[in-house]
């Protein structure tokens, strides 16, 4: 089962990999990008960045999707982390019963020429990822804006 | 109450401290008690005996976290283990505090296997690398 989806532009790095796993108890991680799986180096980041006795897997977003749908998946208590919002909302939309989607660190880094404004300070949106945001409000599971869990947790609606 | 206290030479403790936060955000049960030269180990031992003592009823559990086997801030902090809530480990980095100090249960359970995974984060790069380079686009679930 999903315990949580997260959205965190750094993927796997300390505050995901030591804090909300021991926090959520999961014994898996799946990663869900569509260009990591091609890309060595952050592979081998993500396997470094892995807990020790935690599974990982790193699939493209639609494999990502066919992992969390298999009956087996029931079984574990998986981890699911994107690295943007529309990625997420793809997520959402395909699989059922994820309890919580959380967004942590993204946007910071420029990526494009897009303006951006911030929704807090781990949070830097596009109009497109507030767009995104938003839809994901829309499927009514629940969204929550908390870099950690001692941090506040905020409601993405009440931050759009 | 879950209370750690990190001990070092220098500012070794404070520095983790600050790092531990950047990672687990704010703590107020992370203490660190720093030797700077000139300043006797004893002393530090002192001011921590003073947390320790505080809690009359050792209702708390207390782990100590020290920078070093056989250096002075280990050796006179060692004889605070003989009480029964209060752990000392040593060899201190941020993978061993992250280890110990994120979970809930009690700090004696959960310090070997702590231990042994902080072990495999002390590794040369290129052995790594070799190690994991079989596992492809990560594991099997299941």
């Amino acid at each position: 089962m999903v315990k949580m989806l997260r959205i965190d532009d750094r993927l796997l790095h300390g505050q995901v990999c030591f804090v909300w796993t021991k926090h959520l108890g999961v014994n898996a991680i799946i990663v869900a990008n569509d260009k990591v799986i091609d890309d060595e180096i952050q592979m081998m980041s993500l396997k470094m960045a892995c807990p020790e006795g935690i599974k990982l897997a790193v699939k493209s977003v639609e494999d990502a999707v066919k992992l969390l749908n298999d009956p087996r998946a029931q079984n574990m208590k998986i981890f699911v982390i994107v690295r943007n919002p529309q990625d997420a909302l793809r997520i959402a939309k395909k699989v059922s019963s994820i309890p919580i989607i959380n967004i942590g660190n993204y946007g910071r880094i420029k990526q494009n020429d897009e303006r951006k404004e911030m929704l807090t300070s781990d949070i830097y949106t596009s109009q497109n990822d507030r767009k995104c945001l938003r839809e994901i409000v829309d499927t009514g599971i629940r969204f929550e804006a908390q870099p950690v869990p001692t941090s506040a947790a905020k409601l993405v609606k009440d931050l759009l | 109450m879950q209370k750690i206290i990190l001990a070092s030479h220098g500012n070794l403790a404070e520095g983790m401290c600050n790092a531990l936060e950047l990672i687990t955000g704010k703590n107020d049960n992370v203490y660190s008690f720093c030797m700077s030269s000139g300043v006797h180990p004893d002393y530090i031992k002192a001011q921590i005996q003073v947390l320790i003592d505080e809690d009359t009823e050792q209702k708390n559990e207390f782990l100590i976290i020290t920078d070093l086997l056989g250096g002075s801030i280990n050796n006179a902090l060692m004889g605070l283990s003989s009480r029964e809530n209060v752990q000392i480990v040593t060899g201190m980095n941020l993978s061993l505090v992250l280890q110990l100090t994120q979970g809930n249960e009690s700090f004696k359970d959960i310090i070997s296997a702590g231990i042994e995974d902080a072990r495999k984060g002390i590794t040369a790069i290129n052995v790594f690398q070799e190690k994991a380079s079989g596992k492809g686009g990560g594991e099997e679930l299941w």
